[in-house]
């Protein structure tokens, strides 16, 4: 499903010092797998899930997803990918200005459908994430839990090969968290998704297939994880 | 918090929002800008007549004129002089006369003066010897004029004087250093002497300026007025500057609406501009408060920025103003100048400059503490759900009601024809605020509407397109946009619409006044276009295609404090009187009667002035005074000050000359009007000094004077819909610019730099869309009451008929603008780095 291959980015810090903020990574996902991906700040995670999404050009390897190298892509066809095949879920729930829950969450699919129809695609998700009695709401009439839920609804609306989660609790109590986490589990096993998600929450490792840590821009095993295995 | 720290907490806020504090600067400046530009017109107009007047008159106090604007015997200076108490008394003898050159021709007053001139020190003597011209035989010229004309010193020009050509030697030319600001106006100085030999008027002077001594002034107006007797009339010597004033005031009033105007729309400006700052503004209050500063500090705070940014803003426009005043408003009406020799100075008033200073800080003020309070307020309150949703609730249903009641009553009163000006503008400011208010209800049934429409589309583009108008925040700033074009429309749209109305009727006036006469001969020059220079009529024998030649008689005719254009029609003219400007009175009673003699047609306010209605008995302040009987009343014919019209024998009766000032020709039929001329000049003989012109030529003329006099009314319009397309794009950069983040985060999503472009110019061309269409059907409403309240102010003729093709026509030129702004400043926001997205 999805294969990193050497996967490598640096940057030039401002006093000219070289950062590697993604080393030589390999690492490879299958579909209905979670994989939780740990490491300090500035370790290089965020940056790790841009050149997966095709945002950013590695300096060497490549990604592969489901056989076609993304790595390569122009600027236009990274957008498409990142349209039909990933799902973003960010740490801070930014909703569309003005739009409704249920419009946010099928955001993605209104350049595929007709506005009615994309709404009438996601009606189903948004109920099994709880969110049945909030479809009309707006942004600031839902909780952070519910925000963070509509941002789920909206990334496995496209059906995707790939979910990338950037801190996806990051702004939530342990108990939202939880309830997240296990939604996140149970749709991406029963949709058979790739999912990689960053995080700081040690309750997302109970949640994950697979638990990795990066650090300096190198992948290794997480630690606790080890320890408790 | 110190000063201090306010100001560096400012300078450091500043650089990083450098470019959206300069949006906001841009738009205020635009404002300040029309303001000033505005005002400054205003000023020059009475300003630089004053000055000119100022010049001419120097410390006289009082004025011995002939009435009906003849001549008077020069030893009635002498016997001036004499009276008891009369410290200086200057005769002069002015003339119209037009100059050529090599390179041109001028229309320019001649001021035929004595050594005693000096006495009375006006400033075109100050400082250049007159004691050296008044011994030349040669006339004096401003240095612009004789450069315009490619005339240089010692060298002859031709002069026609009265419809006599002469020539005359260029004795002096005056600079700027000698006769200050004059050099700008159409002047000429003469020595008397000579002046009176080049108009053939040996010992006439046409005016005695009196210089009495101190204290004395009331003696010396006795003595005056009695040996003045019937024909002299003696006046205070500024007495030309008041029937100015009052001539101008139309076109003042009609220019104080416009700045008035321009304010408005400059504030709506600046207030779009500086929405676009509250957000980030709102946080810092909101940080201020939080950390524990009171609600005080964070007024400060806010007052120091407006302040900074008000007073950078009106540098900047007062400097873009002063340049669209030097460069766009540059002549003023040229209407006025056929009665009234003024300059073309620029007057710059420290009261224009402070009025446009502290238009731009007080917009600014209000612009950034208006939101700001109401943040305070609400932070302190802490409680911004419940109150708000109500008075969403109240806003959402009681407003457009206002809203339709505010254009009930407009639209009532625009079809309702009223005849007071404040009725009129009352009826416009409704319509402005019926606008305003339903503009948001407009907006909302446009996006309803969009939404329709685009249901059936697969794209994200439309759903983007109308986000700012769904969220609550950002559509504030939206409808600004809106607002601001709606407004600039809705004038521009009303502006033109009424001075096109002014415009026909003005035209037909034209057609009217020049078909009293086939072909007319009149001597040459601008000042002619009204026919009011008197000249010893040519004996011409019978000709071949012209059936008779007749006199035409005109001139102007102080009547209390405005200088009356005086038609006097030849007895036979088949309309005597122009037709279709008659207001009361039987209209076809008007031209027999006008023939027949005995009877005068006023136009309304010279007859409110004189207190006389139809069929009532008149005597004019002639030298001749005379009953006559008005026979009718009519606008006044595109002349501010008011008409009067007789037949040309009652006009010799009245003022004792058989002086023509044109002469007519009624063609035989079958002679086209340009036979009957080439017979006309033939018959006139080379050495006559009299143009020939057929009635088509002296209609063209005459439009494109009174055009020139209404140009400023188109000019504002366009300068206003100018104005405002650069404040809608700038309003709109800015509006994008902020939202680069959300364009990010979709971009991020997947959609395409092109779909985040294609959704931007949907949304421009939508705000600024609705705001045009919604400005020119309120436009077209206002145009009916604003041709209406000019017509009240000026006088002038109307013809109204619905400018919509203009309307249409500015809606797709700005729309058109504003789209094409933001196409390319899109490009750049749309291409937005999507990783921006993920931090
Ligand atoms: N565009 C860039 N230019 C230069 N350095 C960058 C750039 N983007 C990221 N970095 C650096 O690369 C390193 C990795 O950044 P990254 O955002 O991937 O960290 P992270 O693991 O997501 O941290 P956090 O947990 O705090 O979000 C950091 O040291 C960061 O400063
Ligand atoms: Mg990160």
């Amino acid at each position: 499903m999805l294969e990193l291959d050497g996967l490598t980015k640096h940057f030039q810090s401002p006093d000219g010092e070289v950062v590697r903020a993604v080393d030589e990574v390999s690492l490879s996902v299958s579909a209905g797998e979670i994989v939780a991906l740990y490491g300090p700040s500035g370790s290089g995670k965020t940056t790790l899930l841009k050149l997966v999404a095709a945002l950013l050009p590695p300096d060497a390897g490549k990604v592969v997803v489901n056989g076609c190298e993304v790595s390569g892509l122009s600027g236009r066809e990274a957008a498409a990918f990142r349209l039909t095949e990933v799902g973003l879920i960010r740490q801070t729930a930014d909703f569309v200005p003005g739009a409704s829950a249920i419009d946010n969450a099928a955001f993605k699919l209104l350049g595929r459908y007709r506005i009615k129809e994309a709404r009438h695609r996601v009606e189903q998700l948004m109920g099994e994430l709880g969110l049945g009695e909030r479809l009309t709401h707006r942004g600031s009439q839902l909780s952070g839990g519910e925000r963070q839920r509509v941002m789920i609804a909206r990334a496995l609306a496209i059906d995707p090969a790939l979910v990338l989660a950037d801190e996806p609790t990051g702004n939530l109590d342990s108990r939202r968290s939880e309830e997240v986490l296990r939604l996140l589990r149970r749709l991406s096993h029963e949709r058979r998704t790739a999912t990689i998600l960053v995080t700081h929450d040690p309750l997302a490792a109970r949640y994950a297939d697979r638990v990795l840590e990066l650090h300096d821009g190198r992948l290794r095993p997480h630690i606790s994880s080890v320890a408790s295995a | 918090m110190k000063l201090s720290n306010i100001a560096s907490l400012w300078w450091i806020r500043l650089c990083a929002r450098l470019g959206q504090e300069l949006l906001a600067l841009v738009g205020i400046a635009v404002g300040v800008a029309l303001l000033f530009a505005a005002l400054v017109a205003n000023a020059s107009l009475v300003g630089s007549f004053q000055r000119t007047m100022d010049a001419v008159i120097g410390q006289a106090r009082m004025q011995v004129t002939a009435r009906g604007g003849g001549t008077i015997n020069e030893q009635t200076a002498v016997k001036v002089r004499q009276l008891d108490g009369v410290a200086a008394a200057a005769p002069v003898l002015e003339m119209r006369a037009q100059v050529v050159g090599p390179d041109g021709a001028r229309s320019v007053v001649m001021i035929g003066v004595t050594s005693d001139y000096t006495q009375i020190n006006g400033t075109i003597t100050r400082k250049f010897a007159i004691s050296y011209l008044v011994q030349q035989s040669g006339i004096a010229l401003p240095a612009p004029v004789t450069k315009a004309l490619g005339l240089a010193l010692g060298q002859e020009a031709s002069l026609n004087i009265n419809g006599v050509d002469r020539r005359a030697r260029i004795a002096a030319q005056l600079s700027s250093d000698q006769i200050g600001a004059l050099v700008d106006s159409p002047i000429s100085v003469a020595p008397l002497r000579y002046a009176q030999e080049l108009s053939r008027q040996p010992g006439r002077i046409s005016r005695i300026f009196v210089l009495p001594e101190e204290g004395r002034d009331a003696q010396v107006a006795d003595a005056l007025r009695r040996l003045a007797g019937a024909e002299l009339d003696v006046r205070p010597a500024d007495f030309e500057a008041q029937l100015f004033r009052q001539a101008s005031e139309p076109s003042n009033q009609s220019m104080a609406m416009f700045s008035a105007f321009s304010a408005m729309v400059g504030f709506l400006f600046a207030f779009s501009a500086v929405l676009l700052t509250v957000p980030a503004r709102r946080l810092v209050v909101s940080d201020l408060l939080l950390e524990g500063y009171g609600g005080a500090t964070a007024m400060k705070v806010m007052l120091f920025d407006a302040l900074m940014l008000g007073a950078a803003a009106s540098v900047v426009g007062v400097g873009l103003g002063e340049q669209v005043s030097r460069h766009v408003f540059a002549n003023p009406p040229s209407f006025l100048g056929l009665a009234f020799p003024y300059g073309t100075e620029r007057i710059v008033t420290v009261s224009s400059v402070a009025l446009a200073v502290l238009g731009g800080v007080v917009a600014s003020c209000v612009a950034v503490l208006a939101p700001t309070a109401l943040a305070v307020r609400a932070e302190r309150r802490g409680e911004v759900g419940l109150p708000v949703r109500r008075r969403r609730a109240l806003s959402t249903k009681l407003l457009p009601v206002c809203g339709g009641i505010a254009l009930a009553t407009g639209a009532a009163i625009a079809f309702s024809a009223p005849d007071s000006v404040s009725f009129a503008l009352a009826g416009l400011v409704l319509l402005t605020v019926a606008m305003l208010v339903l503009l948001p209800v407009s907006v909302q049934l446009l996006v309803a509407s969009v939404d329709q429409l685009t249901a059936s589309l697969r794209s994200v583009v439309p759903y983007i397109a109308t986000t700012d108008l769904r969220s609550s925040t950002a559509r504030v700033r939206a409808l600004a946009v809106t607002a601001t074009g709606a407004v600039a429309v809705f004038g521009s749209v009303a502006l033109q619409g009424a001075h096109a109305d002014l415009q026909r009727g003005l035209d037909r006036t034209s057609v009217d006044l020049s078909s009293i006469g086939e072909v007319w001969a009149v001597p040459p020059g601008d000042a002619n276009l009204l026919a009011t220079v008197p000249f010893d009529a040519p004996q011409v024998d019978a000709l071949s295609g012209i059936d008779r030649i007749d006199s035409y008689r005109g001139s102007f005719l102080d009547i209390g404090d405005r200088r009356v254009w005086v038609i006097g029609s030849p007895t036979t003219a088949r309309h005597p009187v122009p037709r279709g400007q008659v207001r009361e009175g039987d209209t076809a009673l008007v031209a027999p009667r006008i023939r027949a003699g005995g009877w005068v047609v006023l136009s309304t306010r010279v007859a409110s002035e004189l207190d006389v209605g139809v069929g009532d008995r008149v005597v004019l302040p002639t030298p001749v005074p005379t009953s006559l009987r008005v026979a009718a009343l009519t606008t006044n014919l595109g002349w501010p000050p008011g008409t009067i019209v007789l037949n040309a024998d009652d006009y010799a009766r009245l003022w004792g000359s058989e002086q023509v000032s044109a002469l007519q020709a009624t063609l035989s039929p079958g002679t086209s009007p340009e036979e009957g001329a080439r017979a006309l000049r033939a018959a006139l003989g080379p050495g006559s000094g009299l143009d020939v012109q057929t009635s088509q030529t002296r209609e063209r003329d005459q439009r494109a004077a009174s055009r020139e006099g209404l140009v400023r009314l188109s000019q504002i319009a366009l300068l206003v819909l100018a104005s405002a397309a650069i404040a809608m794009a700038a309003a709109m950069a800015g509006l994008i610019w902020q939202r680069r983040e959300f364009l990010a985060f979709v971009k991020l999503e997947g959609y395409s730099t092109g779909e985040v472009w294609r959704a931007l110019v949907v949304q421009a061309a939508l705000l600024v869309g609705a705001g045009c269409v919604l400005g020119a059907c309120f436009g077209l409403l206002g145009q009916q009451l604003l041709a209406r309240a000019l017509m009240e102010v000026t006088g002038f003729p109307v013809d109204y008929a619905l400018a919509w093709p203009n309307a249409l026509i500015t809606c797709v030129i700005v729309t058109a603008v504003v789209v094409l702004v933001v196409a390319l400043f899109g490009r750049r926001a749309a291409g937005v780095e999507p990783e921006r997205g993920l931090g």
